[in-house]
Order: C-alpha cells, then structure tokens, then sequence
C-alpha cells in the first residue's frame, strides 16, 4: 500500500526529480563554471580552481541536501501523519491495536524511497564526473550513498517524531524541516560535531577527497540509533493521542 | 440480571477543556441487539461512539464491553478514505488488518452487499458521499464484527439508499450488535429494538421503543370524517369522558378522552348519535419524535 500511494499519488516523481536534476547539473555547472565566470563581464576577474570530482561530487550534495531534503521530509510528512486526517484515522486506528504497524511500513518505504532517489542521483551524479572531469572512486561513492540513506532514514524519523506531536501533514514537514536546519548549526559547539546525524551528508564529499570511510562510523551509528528512537517516541506519541 | 450485555458503561464523564460532553452515562448493550442513540447535535452521541470505539478516553467513568477489541467496528459519521485506493482496496485494507483470516472472497460480498459492486475497481476520489457512507459501512463489515458503532449511517444516503441500509442493519443485528446514532428519528424506529436518548451529555431514557412511547401515549383518537365537522365536533366535546374535540385537518379530528377504554366503548356510539358520517378512526399513535421533543425540549 505504501508502494502504491508513492506510484499512484506521483509522489515518486517529485521525490526523485531533485536528486536526478542536481546528479547531472552538479558536475555541468562544476566543469563549467570557469567558462560562466568568464562570461560574466563586466571588467570582474573570479579566480576559479581548476574543477575536481570532489567539488563536482559536493555540488550535488549541497543541492540536495537543501531540495532534496525538502522533497524528502514531505513525502514522508505525508505518509507518516495518519491522524491529519481524523476520519482516515478512526478507519485506521480502530482496526488494529497497534499504532506501530501502521507506522513502520511508511517509515521504511519513505527511508527507502528516499535511500533510493539519492542514490540514483549519485549515479547520474557518479557518471556526468566521469565523463566531464574524471572519474569519482566507486568504493568511496558507495560508501557516502550508505552514509547518505542512513541520513535519509534519521530524517524519517525525525519526521515521525513530529507526527506524534502535531496532527496537520504540512505542520509535521514545516516542523520537521525547521529541526533539520536547526540541526547542523549544533556544530559549533566543541566536540559535538562527530556526533551529529547532518554531518552524514558531506561524507561523500569527503570520501572522495580521501577520507576514510570509518570517520563516519560512529555517526552513522548514531544517526541509525536515534532515527529508530525518534520514530519509536513518535509511535508511542500518537499510539497515546485521542482523535 | 441477565449477563447477556456487550457493551456496559458505568458513569461515563468527558469533558474537553471546561465543556462537559457526556456527564455520567450509564448505559447497557444487550447482545444481539439494534440500540438506536438519539439526541440533538452536541448532546454528545459522537463523543460517546468515539469512547466506546477506544479512540478517545473517558474523563471519568468505566466502559466495559464483552467483545474483543478487534471484533468492534467502526464507522464514523463522514467516512473519508485515501483516494488513490480503489473500494476493492479499502475494503480488503480493512479485511487484512482486522481479520486476516476471512477469506478475500468477502470483500465481494461485502461490496455487493452495500451496492458498490459495480464501482468495485474505481478509485474512492470520486465517489459521492452516499457512495463514501456505503463503502465505511462495507468495510465495517466485512470483518464480521460482534459490535457494529455507526455514527449517522444514513446522513448521506437518498431514501433508497437509506432503505437498503437500514435493511442492512437490521440483518447485521440478527448476527451481531449494532449500535447506531442518528438524528432521522424515523429510521431508529424502524429498525431499533432500544433507544437512547441523550441530551446535554446525559442519557434521559434508555430501553425498548415501545416502553418509551407507551409511556408517553396520550388517550386521543383521530377521527376522518365528512364534513360538516363543526356540528360533530360540538356534540362530542358535550360528552363528559371528552377532553377535547379539535379540528386538526379539512376532514380530521382529533378527540382527546378521558381514558382509551373509554374512547373505544363509546366514542363510536357517540360519533353515530350525532348523525357523523365516518371514514376512519384510529387511536392517536405516540411517534418517536414527539416523544423526542418532548424529552429534549
């Protein structure tokens, strides 16, 4: 069912137009952006390095990491708000006794769908370097799709989260997004930067500057822990609310 | 007292903020019964149903119930369903959650049973509301419910609609129970064997319909007859067992007596007398919603 409102609803192709347009619009501004500068005129001389597949590979990033995170969070805010709609809910909520079973196949299809859209993009994103600049480390770009759909399931659960504290679909992705921007800016306190779940996002980036793929082990366990956590309070949240 | 009950709520109190929805019902379900619940809007019928279905909490007060929780359906009154899904699918959502067990083949019959056999592959984002109403009522069936709650099963549908519904009900009521609320007083009274009645979250009456309107039955007879009524109408009101004699109609009266025994043994002698040339006379038939306004009033 999960599957089918994805298909049937065309969520599907909002979810995975971002990802696929910035997979091959990251590397083709990343080649040409010293042609574009110098274009510009105006007597305005822009020093620009030399383009690489780790500043290809990040412009990707960066964009989805903005729309694509957006496309995310409100395909999953709408799946997994089941009390938005009070009379859906009443049909769903009298016909089973656990809120859970109705949660978990929308948070794996919408972590998975979302896994899936960013990984396709990485491929378009993977395949537009070869051919333009050079050709991107395969283990490393795997690695960094990994870390990225486990990102993707910590911000399903964020979304969850919030669907136990508010009702309304567009209240639970507005909230939802708030938190995840909010996120990131937690880095500037000392220390807790490793530890942050947004720090997920730039891993492929990194990877494929040489980082080690275990820097982002312990990140990764966390962001998996506390995406299970979130969407388990949100369970419990809305398993507790009356209609 | 007999045990037969399926539902028993014991001083039932809801309150949302300072307003008092329901303040201290107790009422009880015999099993394999029709219980019709009547009231103005606000007297607290869907606050009621939602408590009884688990979806709200009692501020105060018990709900007991001999059915298994998963064996309760529910139909709200304005059903709402995800568009994109067809009737099959969310009658067979329905089946697969609440009772995996019964076989796909009742989704069918469910459909065919509700009149949507024919829209079985249509997506729901279409359909009318009677169409919606009959679909929340197909797959409350289909998992052969011990207890069926609908709230206002009939607001949406044409009379014919209304018809097969209530026909509906009342099969369901010979295999299960049904508890239903609704403000179409006739239709509880065609088809339920008890009625509450709630107003301003207190249950006023409860008991067998006739026990209600015959409590409330008023010796009086309506007489149809030929005019002139005036001279007839005269004559009766000179009689000592007769109350009153008023022209409710170009051809009809109403005769309130002292007492039915005595409108039977001597109000056709006395219509005789003087010189009435009757077509009909029946007694005065206490109707569910006089009753109603009486009560709620």
């Amino acid at each position: 069912m999960e599957w089918a409102r994805l298909v049937r609803t065309r969520r599907w192709i909002g979810l995975l137009a971002p990802f696929i347009l910035f997979g091959f619009t990251g590397p083709l501004v990343t080649r040409y952006q010293r042609e574009l500068f110098r274009n510009l005129g105006g007597g305005i001389r822009v020093i620009v390095p030399p383009p690489s597949v780790g500043q290809a590979i990040d412009s990707y990033v960066k964009n989805v990491a903005q729309i694509g995170l957006l496309a995310v969070v409100a395909v999953a805010a709408w799946a997994v708000a089941i009390d938005a709609r009070p009379e859906w809910a009443a049909f769903l909520r009298t016909r089973t006794n656990s809120v859970r079973r109705l949660l978990v196949p929308r948070c794996v299809v919408s972590a998975a769908a979302a896994g899936a859209c960013f990984a396709a993009g990485l491929v378009c994103a993977w395949y537009e370097t070869a051919v333009l600049i050079g050709r991107p480390p395969v283990g490393a770009m795997l690695a960094g799709a990994c870390f990225g759909v486990v990102y993707l399931a910590f911000v399903v659960g964020v979304v969850t989260l919030w669907a136990g504290l508010t009702r309304s679909a567009v209240g639970v992705a507005a909230l939802s997004l708030v938190t995840l921007v909010a996120l990131p800016l937690l880095a500037v306190l000392p220390g807790v930067e490793p530890w942050l779940p947004s720090t997920l996002v730039g891993a492929v980036t990194s990877m494929t500057r040489g980082a080690p793929w275990t820097d982002y082990l312990r990140t990764a366990g966390v962001a998996l822990a506390s995406g299970v956590g979130l969407a388990w309070a949100g369970a419990r949240l809305i398993e507790r609310r009356e209609l | 007292m007999s045990e037969r009950w399926v539902v028993q709520t014991q001083g039932l109190v809801k309150t949302y903020g300072g307003v008092r929805a329901l303040a201290g019902v107790s009422l009880r379900v015999e099993a394999g019964s029709v219980y019709g619940l009547v009231g103005p809007n606000g007297a607290g019928k869907t606050t009621l149903l939602a408590i009884l279905a688990g979806l709200r909490r009692p501020t105060a007060g018990s709900v007991r119930t001999t059915v298994p929780r998963e064996r309760v359906a529910v139909m709200p009154d304005t059903p709402r369903f995800e568009p994109w899904l067809t009737a099959f699918e969310v009658v067979d959502l329905a089946r697969s959650l609440i009772a995996p067990e019964v076989p796909k083949s009742e989704v069918d019959l469910a459909l065919e049973r509700t009149g949507l056999a024919d829209v079985a592959g249509r997506r729901v984002g279409g359909f009318s509301r009677g169409m919606l109403q009959r679909l929340g009522l197909a797959s409350t069936i289909v998992s052969r419910p011990g207890l069926l709650l609908l709230d206002e099963p009939c607001a949406a549908l044409d009379p014919a609609g209304r018809k097969e519904v209530l026909d509906l009900v009342t099969r369901l009521g010979r295999s299960g129970t049904v508890l239903f609320s609704s403000h179409i007083l006739s239709d509880v009274q065609r088809v339920c064997d008890t009625v509450g009645v709630l107003r301003e979250g207190r249950l006023l009456f409860e008991g067998p319909i006739d026990a209600l309107l015959a409590d409330r039955v008023r010796p009086a007879f309506l007489v149809r007859l030929r005019r002139p009524l005036d001279p007839v109408a005269a004559a009766l009101r000179a009689q000592p067992w007769v109350r009153s004699a008023e022209m409710t109609g170009a051809s009809e009266l109403r005769v309130e007596v002292r007492s039915l025994e005595d409108g039977e043994r001597e109000l056709a002698g006395a219509l005789a007398r003087a010189g009435a040339r009757v077509i009909a006379i029946e007694p005065e038939a206490a109707d569910l919603e006089t009753v109603f306004l009486e009560m709620t009033a």
